[in-house]
């Protein structure tokens, strides 16, 4: 568990200075950053074997994070998480129908 | 207790009621947008949509549009029982709403039967007053809108039912259904939104149910292939449009990728926000509270943060349901619809943009929003109604009824307040009178009588309607109406009355008006288009929609009218009726002799000829025929040099034409430089800065060369020239110069002419460097340059010819493309050329005809055309040129004057002197500020829009104080007025200094007050001198070969019978020889010439007129002919077939309901 934990803590730090040194590219290179983030997304629920309803779960929060950000003002901050709501979104509805055909069935 | 039981079904009835009797209780109909007024008159929209061939405009393929005929002959059948056509609105508007909130009560149960009704409603209501309805179906109202908000919803409902209580009956409902409601289909993006929808379900159901799946197989394709013969009549139009009809020209001229995909990323940009997208608004519409003020309440922060919550109701199902099988269907269509809504934004983004330019098809979704944002508001108010049931749940009896209270609060009056209240069908555009237009829409009763008197004449004549301006207006009526031109649907006759880029059509009615206005004659362009009448109309907002002045045109019609042959004939209200006296029916005649139009197709050439002989244009690639008498050559390329006005263009810029070079060919690190060019030319989305860019990179490569070559590195030098080559070869591949549109050419030829002339220098200047074995590598890419700039047009085959009694000054050539040698006349159409130019035409003007210089004199033509001679010209490029005549300045200001404000605006205003709308001018002046700000400077048309009360004029500069130069300074511009203008002044406008607001920053809006702000205002002062507009010489000349033996034939007689829309029969008498037979339709490779036994009479099918149909005919003697449309047959076959099989549906269902019985 510990390697795994030391394992997740490099990825996410190399994924961090990936999307940091992304940032400062000119257009349309950002637009790649949440390809970094998914990968980054699916690299931690497979290492953690994190159910779906965790992810989905997150995603709400991310979701709820984002409406309140929104309601201060701040539009482009929250349009972030949402997106990166949707991100978990989408990867938590994914595995929830692998484990509804596949966990189900096994 | 049981009435309470059957409140929620209840309430399915009376809401919608109550709605529609709340928007109709006036008596008016609704109509906006693109979707017109067809409740107006619906036998106008039978007869527009009946056949194969549209009868609106000049005609046009029906297509898909036919889905809509069954809903239009319904309606007028109910119209003709004398049913007021408000109510017919008010019941088709009910209807819609009942069906919709039906079958998503049903669906709703069907996915979800543990779910109480209360929970049912919510999801209902949601489907209804939600802010995507609210927007993109109730504020946009399209009819087929309306339509497919219904159809989905019921669609899968029978879908559903029938996949799971296993019955066949549902999937011949599915057909049945979507027949009876096929206007929803009118749109190709329906049909693919509702199948790909119901596809999805279906494979779904397939992998769950596995006992089933042969079922839900055959199920499936029972659904599809009797929907398919159900709607066979409309699905044969569409078939045979791509295949048989105009749709490749459609797809050549306005079906662009480029456009397409702009407006893909502009509105993904908009309106793809996931913040907004979540709560199912549109961002811009909500965003617009200045111009509606109700608007705004959705901006407060409680307001939002409580949207949100609602929203994340449709979101918990997914979190704490997700084992349930139909929520995961349901989100995944959910997440599916937001993930596509948002189009190209992030995250993900690419994966939708890259697909929309490798699929053709998806360009039709390049509104993501408005078209997939069905399928979100579909799938969030299933899922809103089990959020709320998992919800009530896991609450206690009093929260669950104030949560049932709130929620239904919410829904029917926070987002509903702008049904209730109609605002939503107020439109955000004003009219000049400042009035807020309305949906509500009461057509004038004059109308009615012209339609009347119109149709007491049985002929098929049609109208030409002026103004004439884009496809919007405004109407000034007691209850206006904005959105689509009308004339086409509230006159039974079809008429060019807008303009808009419809393959053909375009190319008459962009130029109608100006024909109207700038030649003195006009009935060769009347008889070309058949029109019997110009109907004046005076009761448009001109203003608000930038047309011409009415006014303007009923003095110019009085003033050509005895010699276009034109009398006054009916007045009705504000519709005059101007008869066109030597009108004869000219849907169908002969003609003996053609005039060949090259390289454009303006219907205007039919002016250019002086005979008075029947002639039709001919406009096409086939071979030259023997009927062909004159042709009349525009020029393919303009060349200028020593014309540039202005000099705004930056691409001249040293550090742009030829950029520093830092790492050579020679080191290994050039190909990473290599690397990073492309890198930064690929990131360029704009066309015309990758040009640039490009233009760029062959500056770099010739530095390169010289670097290298200097420094005695000729592989490098030979490396850096080869990368040139290629590089030159690319740019190839952009229209640079290579435009038929000469004016409107992106980039500035003569700009173009300057880089690669220096290119040109440089490249003489390596050879002389280079080693001799090396020399013919770079002779070779010296002459592919030199071929780049002639095939692009960036430079004249025989130049710029310059003398000593010539010199080389605002050189203007026109190169022209010659076929066959033979005299030429040369002809320009310069109206009121004494006016613009201090040149008299009586004196010799030299003119440059290829590398020979010519003096001639101008004549001034019948038909208003200026001749310069004739030309022996030989087959080949030719070119002629001139410099550019000494203008008149049309501005009569003082060679000084003095412009002062102490308090107020000080303005001075000079009309501008025979303004000619349809050509271009450039400004110039000095100016001196002496004390306090500047001068503005406009120019103000007299129908320049207003804008909350504020001008909006064509051409606005303000010359403010420069802090370094305190010099008088001159300003230059180009100025093209609108060419619906007809007076325009020079406006020079100037305010007081005022430090009011840098002294109240915090309480600047106190300086609005005028009398708050008097005190601290100090008087300006700026001198003006010299100025100065002068017209430039847009006209372009023209080359006409005439054969000297015009007519020798005798005409056939020719009399015919219109069938219906598609269809004529044609009878010929006395044919001696070959002719010409016309159709003044639309041109469509679907129309065809037969023979009466349905043979083809002649395949040479041609674009006469600019817009119509023409065929040659050899056969001689007298006999018949069809002219037909021939998707036609396939309309009829289609519905028979449909009406068969839906017949046999309709049996087959009862007959299965009994049994069941």
């Amino acid at each position: 568990m510990i390697k795994k934990f030391f394992l997740f803590i490099i990825i996410e730090i190399l994924g961090a200075i990936l999307v940091l040194f992304m940032i400062r590219l000119p257009f349309p290179i950002p637009v790649l950053i949440y390809w970094v983030i998914l990968g980054l997304f699916i690299f931690t629920i497979w290492l953690f074997r994190l159910k779906s309803w965790l992810v989905l779960l997150l995603s709400f929060g991310a979701f709820i994070l984002s409406a309140t950000i929104t309601t201060i003002g701040f539009n482009n901050m929250a349009e972030i998480v949402m997106r990166i709501s949707l991100l978990g979104w989408l990867v938590g509805y994914i595995q929830s129908v692998y484990e509804y055909f596949f966990r189900k069935t096994s | 207790m049981r009435y309470i039981k059957l409140l929620p079904i209840l309430l399915l009835v009376i809401i919608p009621t109550l709605l529609i009797i709340s928007w109709f209780k006036e008596g008016y109909i609704l109509g906006t947008g693109e979707s017109g007024l067809p409740f107006y008159d619906f036998n106008i929209q039978q007869n527009i949509n009946k056949d194969a061939w549209a009868y609106y405009a000049l005609g046009h393929p029906i297509n898909i549009g036919s889905a809509a005929a069954p809903t239009y002959w319904f309606f007028a059948q109910l119209q003709n029982l004398g049913i007021p056509n408000y109510i017919l609105q008010a019941t088709f508007l009910w209807l819609i709403f009942i069906i919709s909130g039906f079958s998503i009560y049903k669906l709703i149960k069907e996915f979800f039967p543990a779910l109480g009704r209360f929970q049912v409603l919510c999801g209902v209501v949601f489907y209804w007053f939600n802010p995507f309805s609210m927007v993109n179906i109730w504020n946009r109202f399209l009819n087929n809108f309306f339509i497919f908000y219904a159809l989905l919803p019921l669609s899968v409902y029978l879908l559903i039912k029938g996949l799971k209580n296993k019955k066949y009956l549902y999937a011949l409902l599915i057909g049945l259904v979507s027949a009876l409601f096929s206007y929803a289909l009118t749109s190709m993006v329906f049909v693919i939104l509702l199948w790909g929808t119901m596809f999805y379900l279906g494979i779904f159901h397939f992998l769950t149910h596995k006992q089933d799946r042969l079922f839900t197989l055959k199920f499936f394709l029972l659904a599809f292939f009797f929907w398919c013969l159900a709607n066979l009549w409309w699905i044969s139009q569409v078939f045979s449009y791509l295949e048989l009809g105009s749709f490749n020209e459609v797809i050549k001229t306005s079906f662009k990728t480029d456009t397409n995909y702009n407006t893909f990323s502009l509105i993904s940009e908009r309106l793809g926000s996931l913040i907004n997208i979540f709560r199912l608004k549109h961002a811009t519409f909500f965003n617009s509270g200045e111009q509606l003020e109700w608007l705004k309440i959705y901006l407060f922060p409680p307001i939002i943060l409580i949207e949100f919550l609602v929203a994340s109701i449709f979101l918990i199902p997914l979190v704490v349901k997700k084992n349930n099988i139909y929520t995961l269907i349901l989100g995944g269509l959910l997440l599916l619809s937001i993930f596509f809504t948002k189009g190209s934004s992030p995250p993900l983004g690419e994966l939708f943009d890259n697909a929309f330019l490798k699929v053709p098809l998806l360009q039709l979704f390049r509104n993501p929003f408005e078209k997939i944002g069905f399928i979100l508001s579909f799938s969030a108010s299933i899922l809103f109604a089990v959020g709320v049931f998992e919800i009530e749940k896991r609450l206690k009896y009093k929260l669950q009824v104030a949560i049932r209270i709130f929620l239904m609060l919410w829904i029917m009056i926070f987002w509903g307040f702008p049904f209730w209240s109609s605002y939503l069908f107020a439109s955000t555009e004003a009219s000049s009178s400042n009035s807020t237009v309305g949906y509500q829409v009461k057509v004038p009763k004059y109308y009615k009588e012209a339609s009347n008197w119109l149709l007491s004449q049985q002929d098929n004549s049609r109208l030409t309607v002026l103004p004439l301006g884009a496809e919007g207006i405004t109407y000034l009526w007691d209850k206006s109406y904005s959105g689509v031109e009308l004339s086409n649907q509230i006159l039974p006759k079809t008429s060019v009355s807008f303009n808009t880029n419809i393959p053909f059509y375009d190319e008459i009615s962009k130029d109608l008006e100006r024909l109207f206005l700038t030649r003195d004659s006009i009935d060769k362009i009347l008889d070309v288009l058949n029109s019997k009448y110009v109907v004046l109309r005076s009761d448009i907002d001109w203003k608000s929609r930038r047309m011409r002045d009415p006014a303007a045109i009923s003095s110019r019609i009085e003033k050509i009218a005895s010699s276009s042959g034109l009398k006054k004939d009916k007045d009705f209200g504000d519709l005059s009726f101007w008869e066109y006296t030597n009108w004869k029916d000219k849907s169908i005649y002969v003609v003996t002799d053609l005039i060949k139009s090259k390289e454009v197709t303006p219907v205007e050439d039919v002016l250019n000829v002086e005979s008075d002989k029947p002639l039709a244009l001919y406009n096409s690639q086939l071979p030259e025929d023997e009927l062909i008498k004159i042709e009349i050559i525009h020029p393919r390329f303009k060349f200028t040099l020593g014309n540039k006005n202005v000099e705004s263009n930056i691409i001249l810029r040293d550090d742009i034409v030829f950029p520093a070079v830092n790492i050579l060919p020679s080191s290994k690190f050039y190909p990473l430089i290599k690397l990073k060019e492309r890198l930064e030319t690929e990131a360029i989305s704009s066309p015309n800065d990758k040009i640039i860019k490009k233009i760029s990179l062959l500056g770099k490569r010739l530095v390169e060369a010289d670097k290298e070559s200097t420094a005695g590195d000729f592989d490098g030098a030979v490396k850096a020239l080869e990368g040139y080559e290629e590089q030159l070869k690319d740019l190839g591949h952009y229209n640079l110069g290579d435009n038929p549109n000469i004016n409107n050419s992106a980039f500035v030829q003569e700009d173009l002419y300057k880089i690669f002339s220096r290119h040109s220098k440089d490249v003489d200047e390596l050879i002389s460097i280079f080693p001799q074995d090396r020399k013919q590598r770079i002779v070779k890419i010296q002459k592919t340059l030199k071929e780049f700039v002639l095939n692009m047009g960036i430079e004249p085959i025989f130049g710029y010819l310059e003398k000593k009694d010539y010199p080389l000054k605002s050189r203007v050539i026109y190169q022209f493309s010659i076929e066959k040698a033979g005299s030429y006349e040369l002809l320009f159409n310069i109206r009121d050329w004494n006016n613009y130019f201090k040149s008299s035409l009586d004196e010799p003007f030299s003119f440059q005809i290829n590398d020979v210089l010519e003096l001639r004199k101008g004549e001034l033509k019948k038909n208003g055309l200026v001749s310069f001679g004739f030309l022996n010209l030989a087959p080949g490029k030719q070119e002629i040129g001139w410099n550019s005549l000494e203008p008149i300045n049309l501005i009569d200001a003082p060679q000084e004057f003095l412009m002062e404000a102490n308090h107020g605006e000080s303005t001075k205003s000079f009309p501008v002197k025979n303004l000619d709308p349809f050509s271009s001018y450039v400004l110039s002046l000095n100016y001196l500020t002496k004390k306090g700000s500047g001068v503005q400077v406009s120019l103000e048309g007299n129908n320049d829009p207003y804008v909350d009360g504020i001008r909006k004029p064509q051409f606005l500069k303000f010359l403010g104080p420069d802090h370094y130069d305190f010099e008088l300074r001159n300003y230059t511009a180009y100025y093209s007025p609108a060419p619906t203008s007809d007076m325009v002044n020079l406006v020079f406008t100037t305010f007081p200094w005022n430090n009011c607001r840098d002294i109240f920053g915090v309480n600047e809006k106190r300086c609005k007050n005028e009398g708050f702000r008097r005190p601290y205002d100090r008087t300006s002062q700026i001198l003006i001198k010299d100025v100065s507009l002068i017209k430039l010489m847009t006209e372009t000349p023209l080359l006409k070969f005439e054969e000297k033996n015009l007519t020798s034939h005798q005409l056939p007689e020719v009399s015919f019978n219109k069938i219906n829309n598609s269809e004529y029969k044609v009878s010929i008498k006395n044919a001696t020889n070959k002719y010409a037979l016309i159709l003044s339709e639309l041109f469509d490779p679907a129309w065809r010439l037969l023979s009466k036994e349905g043979e083809s009479v002649a395949d040479n099918h041609f674009l006469a007129n600019g817009y119509a149909n023409g065929w040659v005919v050899e056969k001689l003697g007298d006999y018949e002919l069809i002219v037909k449309f021939t998707p036609q047959d396939l309309l009829k076959n289609g519905q028979t077939i449909s009406l068969i099989i839906s017949i046999f549906g309709l049996a087959v269902v009862c007959w299965l309901f009994k049994i069941k019985k």
